[in-house]
Parts: C-alpha cells; sequence; structure tokens
C-alpha cells in the first residue's frame, strides 16, 4: 500500500518520494519485485514518472551503530557502547529496537531535504502503537529522576547504588537483581551509563521526531478490511492517534468487491450446460451476499468517522497487487478518490 | 503436531503439557485459525487455554466478552479459556511469585528507575511473556493446569524478533537466573515434542513470500519445523475446464464471474506449489462465506478436522 501510493505520488503527481519500510519480513521489497537486502536508497524504475521514487530497507543495526559513531564525542564511549552485550542484542535481534531506528531513519530523510514525500509502513495494529509513542518513552527513559541512577559512571553499580538514591529504588533494585541476576544489572548499568553521554542528542532527536509526527505535514493513513473486528480496530487506532494528537488524513480499505465481477447476472446464455451454470450462478449469489454483509459493516464504520478523514476503497484485483505496473494502478485509484474529498 | 498425537502420560500422573504457536502476515486469519484450532482441541477433551499477546484483546470483541486480562477467563459455548498476556502483566506476576511480599511488590513497580528499564532493557518483556508461556512445562511460578497453550502470536517479523530473544539474551547474559530461564525457554521453544509452530497464508504473493521466508527461518535459526495453513482457499464450484468453458461463452456477466474464479484458480495452484516445493506440510481452510464468528470458527475447525 506505502508503495502503491508512493508510485502514484512520484507518477502522476510529479514527487520525489522515498518509502521506508520498518518491516521486517521485507513485503514491501516483494511489493517492489525489488531486492532490497541493503539498506540503501535504491531508486524504482518507473514509467511514464514525471517524479522519482526511491525506496530503502530500514537497517536497525547499521542506523545504531552510525548513530553512536557520529553523536559519542570520544571514541572511548562507542567503543564501550558497542562493546556491551546488551548493545549487541539490542541493535540486531531485539524488537524493541526497530521503532527507534525506524523514526531516526525517518528523520534523517526528512532532515536531507532530497524528498517531496516520504511514506514509513509502520508495523500491523498491535505494533503500531509501540511504535508512535517510542519517542515518549525515549524521553521518559532520561527524566532526571531516572538518570540520576547512572550519574556515576565508573563506579561499582552497587556501592553507587547504595549512595545515591533512595531506599525505595534501592529495594527494588536489589529485588530486581534477584529475579534477573547480577550479570544483567551489571550489563544494563554499564549499558545506561554510556549512553548517558549522548542522552541530550537522544533527547533531542525524540523530541525532534514528535515535532514532526505531530507537525500538520505528516499524515496518517490506516489501512483496514471489511470486516466487523477490524474495523473496531481501526476506530480504536485513529482514537489513540487523535489522542496523541497526530493527524490522521484517510482510512484505506482493503478488498472491496472484486473488481470485474457483475454484481448482477441475468441472462441464461444459450447452449450451456445446465448444470455447471446453475453452480456457477449459486456460486455467484452467495459470493455477492458475503460481500454485501461486509459492505454494511463498512458502511456503518464510515458514518461513525470523522468527516475530515477520507475513506478509499481498494478493490481485490484479479490479479495479485505486485509489480510495479500493479501498484501504480492501485496508486491511480487511491489518487483519484484522494482529491474527490 | 499437537492435534495427531496421543498425549504421553506423564510419570506421576497428570498429561505433559504442549504449546502451540500461531504466526503469519498480518491479516491472514491468525486469530481466526487459533481459536478453531482450541475449540477443536476442547471439544476432544483437553483443557486448552488461547493466549493473546499484546495489550488490546482481539478476542474480546469477537467472542462478546466483559473483560479478558492476564487471569484465564473461560470463554462461554466455546469450552476453552482465555487470557492476554504482556511484557509487563507477565514481569508483575513473575516478581509477585517470587517476591511475595506485597509491599516489595508496590514498591517495585511504581518505582520510576524500574519503570524505565523495564521499558527499555532490551529482551525482559519477551522474555517475561515466552517465561509465562513456558512456565507450565518448566514447573516455574504460578501453576498453568492446561494440556495445551495455543498463542495467538504476532505477525511474522515480530513473531521471529520475539522467539529470538531467549537466545539473544543467553549469548548477552551467561551467568545469573536471567542466563538459565533463557536457555530452558529456549530449548522449549525448540523441542519438537513439546512445541510446534503454525504459519498461516493466503494463496497470494506477499503472504506467501513471507510464509516461505518465514518458514526457512525458523528451520534454519531455530531448528523449527513448522507446518503451513492455507487460509481462505477458494473452493471452486465446478471444474476450471468447465469454468473457461463459460468464460468463452458468455459476455453478459456470468462469463465475467468464471474468468475471475479461473484467475482466482490459478493464483491458487501456483502459489501451493511454490509451498510445497518448500517442503512445508500444509492444510487447508476454506474462505467461509460467513461474517458470524461462531459459525466461521466452526467451520475452520471442521476444515482442520479433515485436511
Ligand atoms: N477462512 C476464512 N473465511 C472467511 N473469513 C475468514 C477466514 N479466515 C479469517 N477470516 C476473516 O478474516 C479476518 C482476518 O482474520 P484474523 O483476524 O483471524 O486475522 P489475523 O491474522 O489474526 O489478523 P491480525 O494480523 O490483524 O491479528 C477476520 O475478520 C476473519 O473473520
Ligand atoms: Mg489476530
Amino acid at each position: 500500500m506505502a508503495a502503491a501510493i508512493g508510485a502514484h505520488a512520484a507518477q502522476s503527481l510529479g514527487r520525489r518520494v522515498l518509502v521506508l519500510t520498518v518491516d521486517p519480513a521485507k513485503r514491501l521489497a516483494t511489493a517492489l519485485g525489488l531486492d532490497l537486502n541493503s539498506s540503501d536508497e535504491r531508486v524504482v524504475p518507473l514509467e511514464h514518472a514525471k517524479g522519482t521514487m526511491a525506496a530503502a530497507v530500514i537497517d536497525s543495526k547499521k542506523i545504531f551503530d552510525e548513530f553512536i559513531r557520529s553523536h559519542a564525542a570520544r571514541s572511548e564511549v562507542v567503543e564501550r557502547i558497542t562493546r556491551n552485550r546488551l548493545y549487541e542484542q539490542l541493535s540486531t535481534t531485539l524488537s524493541g529496537s526497530q521503532e527507534f531506528t525506524a523514526l531516526e531513519r525517518l528523520l534523517q530523510a526528512y532532515e536531507s531535504g532530497k524528498f517531496d514525500l516520504i511514506i514509513l509502513d509502520t508495523p500491523p495494529t498491535k505494533h503500531a502503537m509501540d511504535f508512535l509513542t517510542a519517542p515518549h518513552r525515549i524521553s521518559a527513559l532520561f527524566q532526571d529522576s531516572v538518570m540520576k541512577w547512572f550519574m556515576n559512571p565508573d563506579a561499582e553499580s552497587k556501592s553507587f547504588i547504595a549512595g545515591l538514591i533512595g531506599r525505595g529504588t534501592r529495594m527494588a533494585l536489589k529485588s530486581l537483581e534477584v529475579l534477573t541476576g547480577g550479570a544483567f544489572i551489571e550489563e544494563l548499568v554499564d549499558f545506561f551509563s554510556a549512553i548517558r553521554s549522548i542522552q541530550k542528542v537522544l533527547r533531542e532527536r525524540s523530541e525532534r521526531v514528535l515535532e514532526l509526527l505531530k507537525s500538520p505535514r505528516t499524515s496518517f493513513v490506516v489501512v483496514t478490511s471489511f470486516d466487523e473486528a477490524k474495523l473496531l480496530e481501526a476506530r480504536y487506532l485513529q482514537e489513540e492517534l487523535s489522542h496523541l494528537r497526530y493527524h490522521l488524513k484517510a482510512v484505506i480499505i482493503n478488498r472491496a468487491f472484486p473488481l470485474g465481477v457483475p454484481s448482477d447476472i441475468q441472462a441464461v446464455p444459450e447452449g450451456m450446460s445446465p448444470g455447471s451454470y446453475v453452480k456457477v450462478l449459486n456460486f455467484h449469489r452467495l459470493f455477492r451476499e458475503y460481500h454485501a454483509i461486509r459492505y454494511n459493516l463498512y458502511e456503518k464504520f464510515c458514518r461513525g468517522l470523522k468527516s475530515s478523514i477520507a475513506v478509499l476503497r481498494v478493490p481485490e484485483y484479479q490479479v495479485d497487487v505486485h509489480g510495479l505496473s500493479d501498484l501504480q494502478e492501485l496508486g491511480k485509484v487511491l489518487g483519484g478518490k484522494e482529491q474527490g474529498s | 503436531m499437537p492435534q495427531n498425537q496421543v498425549q504421553a502420560p506423564v510419570p506421576g500422573g497428570g498429561i505433559k503439557q504442549k504449546i502451540l504457536f500461531v504466526s503469519g502476515k498480518g491479516g491472514v486469519g491468525k486469530s481466526l485459525v487459533a481459536a478453531a484450532v482450541a475449540r477443536r482441541e476442547a471439544e476432544a477433551g483437553r483443557r486448552v487455554l488461547l493466549v493473546e499477546i499484546g495489550d488490546l484483546s482481539y478476542f474480546k470483541d469477537l467472542f462478546h466478552l466483559e473483560r479478558v486480562g492476564h487471569s484465564p477467563v473461560r470463554v462461554p459455548g466455546q469450552g476453552f479459556d482465555l487470557a492476554i498476556w504482556n511484557g509487563e502483566s507477565c514481569l508483575r506476576e513473575y516478581v509477585l511469585h517470587y517476591l511475595k511480599l506485597r509491599r516489595l511488590y508496590h514498591v517495585f513497580f511504581e518505582n520510576r528507575v524500574i519503570r524505565a528499564l523495564i521499558n527499555i532493557a532490551p529482551g525482559l518483556n519477551e522474555i517475561a511473556i515466552l517465561g509465562k508461556i513456558t512456565s507450565g512445562i518448566r514447573k516455574v511460578g504460578p501453576p498453568l493446569d492446561y494440556d495445551l497453550i495455543i498463542v495467538d502470536c504476532y505477525a511474522t517479523g515480530h513473531a521471529l524478533a520475539l522467539l529470538g530473544a531467549p537466545r539473544g539474551l543467553m549469548e548477552a547474559v551467561k551467568i545469573g537466573p536471567m542466563g538459565a530461564q533463557s536457555r530452558e525457554i529456549d530449548s522449549v521453544l525448540r523441542d519438537p515434542d513439546l512445541t510446534a509452530f503454525w504459519i498461516v497464508t493466503l494463496l497470494e504473493e506477499m503472504p506467501v513470500a513471507e510464509t516461505l521466508e518465514f518458514y526457512q527461518r525458523l528451520q534454519e535459526e531455530f531448528g523449527i519445523q513448522s507446518e503451513v495453513i492455507v487460509n481462505k482457499y477458494l473452493q471452486l464450484p465446478i471444474s476450471e475446464r468447465e469454468l473457461e468453458t463459460i468464460a468463452e461463452g458468455d459476455a453478459q456477466g456470468l462469463g465475467e464471474f468464471a474468468r475471475y474464479l479461473g484467475a482466482v484458480a490459478e493464483r491458487q495452484g501456483r502459489f501451493l506449489k511454490a509451498l510445497e516445493k518448500a517442503g512445508a506440510p500444509l492444510r487447508k481452510i476454506p474462505l467461509i462465506f460467513t461474517t458470524e464468528t461462531d459459525c466461521l470458527i466452526r467451520e475452520a475447525e471442521e476444515a482442520l478436522r479433515t485436511t
């Protein structure tokens, strides 16, 4: 979907577009028919395009490393952070880091000034909220009361804990240590005291991302499908977005009635074997009724939406939506309706 | 495959607990498949717990339940229990179980330093969730009295990150309880006698591409042999050849519909072949023409039973 919107903006509106994906399963790469094994921006060839489109997969590890390299003032600090075992896990295998790197990558692309439109493909609903609140969580981490704990990076963890913090925290940390063991806490303390030196940059960057996300220049598009539970989920997401003061501009509903399939069939064709004819006709009825029920749910959902939010429908195609020409087609469908609402 | 195996009696009585993870690309039908298999196993007389991961329960609305939380609740009419677990709820329970003292527990969770640490400490949430899921088998924490735990898991990318967390932590922290637990959890996940993995897919380009990638990575990185559940398979009312005849003969509607069905059939065939080529064991669930939950689950359950 992200690629479809991008292709349309590049092709018909002449924009310079960048499509970024956080999805570790590389589905965007598939959609573009490209091998996106590297995290570099690749130009996507488009036919008859006035603008340009590039695409990139977000490589967490690389962005983390670069971030630390460019912001840590001294090379020992870089060494210390990148040597930390938890850092290694954080930047490579663990899921929590994706949100941070994706947003950092978005900000970099925005600041580069190379693009008119940047499209970021976010994870499914379950993780969308983690993603959208990532800047808030980073800020919370660097609250003074929390950072005090990491005041003395060189001291032995236990002794400085004893010296600097209140009884409550001391007890709480003791119990955490009972649960996780001293080794884990030590790595954690080492990690945090090391990143303390780039605390200011981290906080600044996450504030800037937040500003960007809240800016009216940033639109959120929710993609959902024609069924009750999914529409409920979309409604929840819509509420959360407005709660965070992000701007939801459109809801795209996947898979309406398949394009090119007639909704009514009347005439009995001549010379048709009656048995198979009736079977297909009955099947068509079943098919139509099924879609009609789903359509009703959709109408109910639309009535509940704010009028400033555009609702676009994407029909199911006979062929799969992949490869660029299909995506462009999809982009046109979206684009055409976008202007109308 | 938990369903085809006779549950092995365990010395000292009782039944060995098993875990089934259901994953796949977003929106392909993971939740429906998880609910259907939960119901089938419950009907076969097993004590089943269906687990959601995260903060927001999908099944709460689907089954019109008043509340779904960390502690299992019975789903009326389905015969299985339901719970939703997230990093925080699992960690809370764990802490409470081990710290015993409720007072200390409050100190623990109200503390800002601890909160910040929990929020950001790499892998802690994942370990807490997987720790809870495997706690019955590992016999740690509060008892988890079920024969089968079915996890309506994250979509592929996040599922891989979740499953990789124990190994990641094991390597980061070799000593202490954290390292030991990670090792235990990891070995439960890799033990085919204890844990099974289903990947749900549609016969479409992107879900199949994700499925193949997921299937392979489970094999290569975890040594896990998974099964693929092909969902929303469109069963044709007549043969493809007959469809072609109709498509050629009629221009006023029926022909167009026949052409559509023919195109779907061709696509389904192509992607089925791709999945078969990868060597994945397959089961099929047809596209069910209803939006009624109970009907959907019943028919999906039926399909799982017969394939
Ligand atoms: N075989 C089927 N026939 C008809 N409808 C189905 C079938 N399987 C799933 N559905 C419907 O498709 C929708 C998506 O299914 P479901 O919510 O189970 O997917 P999911 O993979 O869990 O999605 P998510 O990634 O958002 O959690 C639901 O409305 C479900 O009822
Ligand atoms: Mg689901």
